[in-house]
């Protein structure tokens, strides 16, 4: 089975800033991806190239066969349609002198997708139904909802122009643990019943690991690693991707230990080394991590890592 | 100086008593805040979780005085604070004086270091400013504590950095230059708002330890505000769990995350997703909490959490619920937690 999106060699520069270098993943039919990395990794503008919000520099990126980076005008959008986006700040992206009903209607306005105005309704109150929102939320404005409840419109507007790709960019980072939980449970309903896929951007590795059947690491521009959740959460085998979970603050005291903490910070897109762009915070950094820049490689089947010193790939898996 | 009317053990450096803090409106005064109580000691953390409008950083700031003014007032309790010359009450404190505590006995560190940097000063200069203000320090000796200090806190190259304008620095640099200016006066007590919320985990994991270390050194006091339960666990000694503007359960820390006995701190931990590295299968049902946060304005006559609550009954509705004692060490806002333990 092809893959419903293939993201190949995807690069953007702004200016002399390579802030996405060479990226490439896939994401299947009714599976959800994560892409996961901390402030700067690129994560972000990933997203934005594949809705084409913003311009890529160079690759490709095919979705369902069609590389949309070589479209325009009335072509892309029809192609457009299908891969909707859900944003971070529920407070920002929701137009506050709309009522939700006109929200979430916009999509099916812009495509066309509702022939009268009986089933533009019809279609809005199924939305707003599907997503958990009160029947008269259509008619009440978007000040009048919590965090929670316009991440919930937001989904639904998304889905309003029945897409087979949602991205969707820190959709639960802004809301409080037991909201994030609603919204999370919300989109694998929705994954198991409509069989989106998703390519779910977070910097939440437990969160991330929780949704995504896989996961790709993004690390200052680059992806460091790829493979399915389970995998990447138990056996991690970039040091980095180690260092990130080793990170995640342990919620058990007794558990509390002196943990390997990954010193410095990561390099912004003007002063990318040659080489691993990991190299100046890596335990296992070797002369040659400093000269060529590893490619990612598979080391099993679904399980890609780039890293030139398999040394430093072996001591991470081996426990 | 009178002696205030409170008590504080004679172990702890500040205990508060009662507190409330009140919010005016045009229309009416809300209570963000009640019934809060309790006690810091040198060399421990108390973590303070909550979900946003839990009242947790109104509590921060009251104890600071740092309330928005006009509307923000603190309405009831007491603030005890030990210092050399004595128990000092800051819900009572004149303004005056209360310059003389903030940043010298007790200091602050915030989440966003941006907002509280002076963007127009040199960050060395910002520390130095505190040790001349605070301790009488002269200009030399200042600039050559405050080095020391970027250099304790791990920023590199501390000489030329104290000359770095904040924009110039990374978020982690600056909350770690916002630790050093917490740290010039050597205070007894630091109150730290969410300091690594807005960091990456990796920055998140150096700036929990550098705050570890530095208490161990310093043996300050440290209150611990986050919504984390996950860096309570790394940084808490005891926790606080507030809801609604109240504590809802209090305990060391190992306890209360391992036996929640409050349905809501139990909630709370269901509703995260799974740890890492658990076996826990993929996209398994979260346990959400229902309904939305209690409207301070109006809360239920009884138990607070109890609309949302799975194990409310009749008898939660009656009348407000204490914070009573489970174990010692342990209290509990619940009717039930008796049942459960």
């Amino acid at each position: 089975m092809t893959a419903l999106l293939s993201v190949e060699g995807l690069t953007k520069a702004f200016g002399p800033a390579r802030v996405v270098d060479d990226v490439s993943f896939t994401v299947g039919r009714g599976e959800i991806v994560g892409l996961v990395g901390e402030s700067g990794s690129g994560k972000t503008t990933v997203g934005r190239c594949i809705l084409r919000l913003t311009e890529p520099t160079a690759g490709r990126i095919v979705f369902d066969g069609v590389d949309l980076a070589a479209l325009h005008g009335a072509r892309l959008r029809a192609r457009r349609r299908r891969i909707q986006m859900i944003f971070q700040d529920p407070f920002a992206s929701l137009n506050p002198r709309l009522r939700i009903g006109s929200i979430v209607a916009e999509p099916i306005d812009i495509h066309g997708l509702a022939s009268s105005r009986a089933e533009r309704r019809r279609k809005v109150q199924a939305l707003l139904d599907e997503v958990g929102m009160p029947a008269d939320a259509w008619r009440r404005y978007p000040h009048e909802f919590s965090g929670g409840q316009r991440q919930r419109i937001g989904i639904a507007r998304a889905l309003a122009a029945d897409p087979d790709l949602v991205v969707a960019d820190e959709p639960v980072s802004a809301l409080d643990v037991s909201v994030q939980a609603q919204v999370l449970n919300l989109l694998a309903d929705l994954q198991q019943r409509r069989g989106l896929s998703m390519l779910f951007i977070s910097h939440d590795l437990e969160v991330v690991r929780h949704l995504c059947d896989r996961i790709a690491v993004m690390y200052a521009s680059r992806l460091m690693e790829t493979g399915s959740g389970a995998r990447i959460a138990a056996r991690p085998a970039h040091p980095y991707t180690r260092a990130l979970i080793a990170a995640v603050p342990h919620r058990d005291p007794t558990a509390r230990k002196a943990r390997a903490i990954v010193e410095g910070e990561t390099p912004g897109p003007l002063a990318l080394p040659p080489g691993c762009v990991f190299q100046s915070r890596c335990p296992h950094v070797v002369p040659h991590c400093r000269e060529a820049r590893p490619p990612l490689a598979p080391i099993e089947p679904g399980h890609a890592v780039a890293c030139s010193n398999p040394r430093a790939v072996a001591a991470c898996t081996a426990d | 100086m009178t002696a205030p009317a409170a008590t504080m053990p004679a172990d702890a450096v500040l205990s508060v008593r009662g507190l409330a803090v009140d919010f005016a409106t045009r229309r009416r005064t809300v209570r963000a805040v009640s019934e809060v109580a309790f006690d810091l000691r040198p060399g421990r953390t108390l973590g303070l979780v909550g979900e946003s409008g839990s009242g947790k950083s109104v509590t921060s700031l009251a104890l600071m005085r740092l309330l928005a003014q006009p509307a923000g007032r603190i309405g009831a309790g007491s603030i005890l604070l030990r210092t050399p010359d004595g128990v000092l009450d800051l819900a009572r404190l004149p303004e005056p004086a209360m310059r003389r505590v903030r940043g010298r006995r007790v200091a602050m560190v915030f989440q966003e270091p941006m907002t509280s940097l002076n963007p127009m000063l040199p960050i060395g200069e910002q520390i130095a400013e505190v040790a001349r203000l605070h301790l009488g320090r002269g200009r030399a000796d200042a600039a050559r504590d405050a080095v020391a200090l970027l250099d304790r806190v791990g920023i590199p190259a501390a000489a030329s950095r104290a000359q770095s304008y904040p924009h110039e620095l990374s978020g982690g640099m600056r909350q770690r230059a916002m630790i050093a200016i917490a740290l010039a006066c050597r205070p007894s007590v630091m109150i730290a708002d969410e300091p690594t919320t807005a960091l990456d985990v990796t920055i998140q994991a150096q700036v929990l330890t550098l705050i570890r270390e530095l208490q161990d050194e310093t043996r300050m006091a440290v209150l611990f505000i986050t919504h984390n339960l996950g860096v309570v666990a790394e940084v808490a000694d005891e926790v606080a769990v507030m809801y609604g503007g109240q504590f809802v359960e209090t305990g060391m820390v190992a306890e209360v995350l391992a036996r929640p006995a409050h349905p809501y701190t139990r909630a709370l931990l269901e509703s995260l997703p799974p740890a890492i590295g658990s076996a826990v299968p993929l996209r398994r049902r979260l346990h959400a909490i229902p309904g939305s946060v209690v409207d301070l304005a109006a809360p239920p006559p009884g138990c607070r959490f109890g609309p949302r609550c799975e194990r409310h009954v009749a008898a939660c509705d009656a009348a407000p619920v204490a914070l009573d004692p489970l174990a010692p060490g342990r209290a509990v806002r619940c009717i039930r937690a008796r049942e459960t333990a």
